[in-house]
């Protein structure tokens, strides 16, 4: 289901010319019952976090380490581990160029093919985010370090709770609608193939400010 | 019988002057001398041959020039350029048999300021300006026969393995695309003579390399930086561009090159390949206007805010001009500076380049008049660089006395990537030679150059008629500007197709199976096959939806999209198929290439010179096979003007047209900007609304102001009288 709702949202935004490039996640089977879904090179985030943001982007990029590229070059990575049935983990990543103009600001330079795109001033602040989910035990904290959270611009300590996990569609989405689309634009509308993923906020965290993730349509 | 000097760069300019005169004044030499020799190789303490003269009769002649009275070690010198030449000339099989050289290199010291004489050793001669034929001529005559003269030609100027070794191809069938695109690229492995001649010959002041596509600029200039930074470690070398994807493509040839001729890395403190515009960050970042900007401390613009002063289509210029307007008195940066892709930039730019220059103004620019995709090519010298306070141009590609033996204005008409029919087919469709006139034109022509010799240049010859305005013409390509192996390899029929389709999706079906094919049938590579839209305003939306049938099949591919290193996109152990519109497409080539919805446009009257250029370049990136795709009734127009050259055997037969109809062909196909576009469309309405409302009896002519009516009246009176 990960892998045909992942596979669905790439040909679409294909189509429509947001993305550039891609690599195919593929679904592996680890010991026991659980897998990975996921694009080659995962394992290359955790040996970058401590290097500055511009080098990992671009160890990123030349090592082709992203599910899909858009047009103004920001990567976005999906990746899943579960056991069985269930989702146990999962990383979704958006990592906006760290020298070029977010694609909203101008979307003409990119849609037109023009040159020099890469001559920008100091108009450029990238902002990483990362929809994080770990299910594991004796990772979580309530309140310090929620199931399910969102992390903004790479900084350490930042856990925004997030209701539950997220699905490709969901993430996909939401970065298309807050970072892709100008008022004309038509609303993404993908079908979901992913159902069935649970609350994991604590009733802490409900009363401090977080995101919601609506139930399934 | 003459003798051909080629000049190029030496840190002996007196003894070198010296050396040209006494060749000058002798009669009856011939052959070639070539001064400024490449490096040979060996290390870095080696002497470096000064001039190298080829003949039949003498054989090779390797000159060691002494500039002052000092002759120093000359013995060991001689002993190095004999051992590295020997060596040079030992690779080549054909000058080799039962294991002795079939040439003998001999060696000498010219020393013109040298008085006294008889210093002659056993092995070793010197002479001076007097008797140095007479030391010639006591080496004894070689007397080489043509195919060995030619072989030592070959070998003494093969200064490279040129092209880059791509990831070896493994083929089964001997005569799949594949292993046809092997046999091909290992035919173009070598420079030829005039490559060789443009590499070496360097002047003090501005050098202009002219050339189609495919003619080997790029190497050229690569080679010319090698070259340089050989001669002159000290130099301070700049090489820009106008498509970023170049920068790797050069690091990779210079390192090449460098590595080939001196054995040891380029110094990049010395050498910088840098973009044209430059951002802020560093070296790696910076370009040429950047630089100036800080060395003069003048304002520096980024795209977003020279956009918002110059506007958008003009952001470069406008930036250019201002730093040359407030930099009173432009400080030296460099040495020399080499541009690629001139035709692309703004004439100010190069103005900026030449500011940034000493003295010597050693500043080389490479560029194709076609190939501008703006529409309209280089102003000439006088406009591009001004004049001197007397009104005297100060660039200008007349040739003076000085320069004998390098050319200011060097002409590749040898194209080595498209095949005869193919850059045919480009030409006829570029200025519309083959095209019916539509609506009320008079002639069908699109564009035309301005000066009939440039299809000299370009390596046309007339077959027929006269070319002249106003004449009949036929013109054709030559073997020896099309060579014959480009098109030996496949019928002309599979060289160039051209598909007509009633939809997008069929066309874009039909495609995607033939990708398919080629990767499964033709032993063709991913990095083979590129897909062009040569519209890049549509080239996103019109792709888009080919690109998921592709994935569909199984086939993976991407979009070249900001301007990212090569070897992101075309790297070819990436498995993916290229997709890309026209401007990203530049300076890129594919064995396979699918030119889509090529109909687009062609019912344009205003731009059309920019539509037909689109559609050139994007034909002109193959170098093997093209399929030419489009859709609707307006391909079938395409189509009918393929036919006609097919027809001709691909020769552009035609009117030339007359002075006066070319000026309108400027004024109607002019390259027109959005913004004009919307105007002209909506002028358009408006005289077809008042012109109806005559018509149907609503409105009388004479509702309009009087003046305005007689300007109408003047205004068509004239036009047509010259029409």
């Amino acid at each position: 289901m990960l892998l045909r709702e992942l596979g669905e949202l790439t040909g679409h935004l294909i189509e429509i010319g947001i993305v550039d490039a891609q690599n195919y996640s593929t679904i592996q089977q680890l010991s026991g019952n659980t897998w990975t879904v996921s694009q080659a090179g995962t394992q290359l985030n955790l040996a970058l976090k401590k290097r500055p943001y511009e080098e990992i982007y671009l160890e990123l990029l030349s090592g082709s380490s992203f599910t899909l590229l858009l047009l103004d070059g920001a990567l976005m990575q999906f990746s899943y581990e579960g056991s069985g049935e269930e989702v146990v983990r999962h990383r979704l990543a958006y990592l906006p160029s760290p020298t070029l103009l977010p694609y909203q600001n101008d979307p003409e330079l990119y849609l037109r093919e023009f040159h020099f795109v890469d001559i920008v001033g100091h108009q450029v602040v990238p902002v990483p985010v990362r929809f994080d989910f770990d299910a594991r035990e004796d990772v979580a904290r309530d309140l310090v370090h929620p199931v399910s959270h969102l992390t903004l611009g790479q900084y350490q300590h930042c856990r925004v709770p997030v209701s539950r996990p997220a699905s490709p569609r969901e993430f996909a989405e939401f970065i298309v609608h807050s970072f892709y689309s100008t008022p004309e634009m038509p609303r993404l509308n993908l079908k979901p193939h992913v159902l069935g993923l649970r609350p994991t906020i604590t009733a802490n965290e409900l009363k401090t400010l977080h995101f919601s993730i609506p139930g399934a349509k | 019988m003459t003798i051909e000097i080629i000049r190029g760069t030496t840190t002996k300019p007196a003894a070198t002057d010296k050396l040209i005169e006494l060749f000058r004044e002798t009669s009856g030499l011939e052959g070639q001398l070539i001064v400024g020799f490449p490096n040979l190789g060996g290390q870095p303490e080696d002497a470096t041959a000064d001039a190298l003269w080829l003949s039949r009769e003498y054989g090779p002649v390797l000159f060691d020039l002494v500039e002052g009275t000092e002759v120093g070690d000359f013995e060991r010198r001689q002993d190095d350029l004999f051992r590295l030449f020997q060596s040079r000339l030992f690779q080549n099989r054909d000058l080799v048999r039962k294991r002795e050289l079939l040439v003998t290199p001999y060696v000498v010291t010219f020393a013109p300021r040298v008085t006294t004489l008889g210093v002659s050793t056993s092995v070793a001669t010197i002479t001076d300006g007097k008797s140095l034929f007479p030391e010639i001529r006591n080496f004894g005559r070689q007397n080489l026969d043509t195919e060995v003269y030619e072989k030592l030609l070959s070998a003494a100027q093969s200064i490279s393995s040129i092209r880059r070794a791509r990831q070896t191809r493994v083929v089964q069938k001997a005569d799949s695309r594949g292993a046809k695109l092997i046999k091909l690229e290992s035919s173009i492995a070598t420079l030829d003579n005039k490559q060789h001649h443009a590499v070496v010959e360097t002047i003090e002041g501005v050098q202009r390399l002219r050339g189609l596509a495919g003619s080997g600029k790029t190497i050229i200039l690569a080679l010319k930086v090698a070259y340089l930074h050989g001669r002159h470690p000290d130099w301070r070398i700049a090489v820009t561009f106008y498509t970023r994807a170049l920068k790797e493509q050069f690091r990779q040839l210079i390192t090449t090159f460098c590595v080939e001729q001196s054995g040891a890395e380029p110094d990049w403190d010395r050498i910088h390949i840098i973009n044209a515009w430059g951002g802020r960050g560093g070296i790696d970042r910076t370009g040429i206007y950047k630089q100036f900007c800080d060395k003069n401390q003048v304002e520096y613009f980024d795209l977003q805010t020279a956009a918002e002063r110059f506007g958008r289509s003009n952001a470069f210029e406008g930036a250019v001009k201002e730093a040359l307007l407030k930099a009173r008195n432009p400080l030296p940066l460099y040495d020399v500076i080499l541009v690629d892709e001139a035709q692309d930039f703004p004439p100010p730019f190069l103005r900026m380049c030449y500011s940034m220059l000493g003295e010597e103004r050693r500043l080389v620019y490479a560029y194709d008049e076609l190939q501008s995709l703006n529409g309209d090519g280089l102003p000439d010298a006088r406009e591009i660089f001004g004049t001197d306070d007397q009104g005297r141009p100060l660039v200008s590609f007349d040739e003076s006395t000085y320069d004998l033996g390098a050319r200011r204005d060097i002409v590749l008409e040898k194209c080595y990537r498209n095949s005869r029919p193919l850059l045919a087919t480009a030409h006829a469709l570029g200025f519309g030679i083959y095209r019916e006139a539509r609506n009320s034109e008079e002639i069908g022509l699109v564009q035309i150059f301005d000066q009939p010799r440039l299809w000299r240049d370009i390596g046309y010859h007339v077959s027929g008629g006269e070319l002249l305005p106003g004449k009949k013409v036929a013109l054709a390509r030559s073997p020896e500007s099309s060579p014959k192996f480009l098109e030996a390899h496949s019928p002309s029929s599979d060289l160039i197709q051209f598909h007509q389709f009633d939809s997008a999706s069929e066309q874009n079906e039909w495609v995607a199976n033939e990708v398919q094919k080629n990767l499964t049938q033709d032993e063709l590579r991913f990095d083979d096959i590129m897909v062009v839209n040569p519209n890049p305003f549509t080239a996103r939306k019109n792709l888009g939806p080919l690109r998921r049938m592709l994935l569909d099949l199984g086939v993976n591919n991407h979009i070249a999209g900001v301007d990212m290193s090569t070897d992101v996109f075309f790297a070819p152990d990436r498995e993916s198929i290229t997709f890309t519109g026209i401007n990203r497409a530049k300076g890129n080539e594919a064995g396979m290439v699918y030119v889509v919805n090529s109909q687009e446009g062609n019912d344009n009257r205003g731009n059309l010179a920019v539509v037909r250029n689109r559609l050139f370049t994007a034909i002109t990136r193959s170098k093997a096979w093209v399929r030419v795709c489009g859709i609707g009734a307006e391909m079938d127009l395409l189509m009918q003007e393929f036919e006609s050259v097919k027809r001709a055997q691909f020769e552009l037969d035609f009117d030339y047209p007359t002075d006066s109809q070319r000026e309108r062909l400027r004024i109607v196909h002019r390259e027109i900007s959005s913004a004009d576009e919307t105007q002209i469309s909506q002028t358009g309405e408006a005289m077809k609304h008042f012109i109806e409302g005559v018509r149907s009896g609503q409105l009388y002519k004479e509702d309009l102001p009087p003046d305005l009516l007689d300007q109408l009246k003047t205004m068509l009176e004239s036009e047509q009288e010259r029409g």
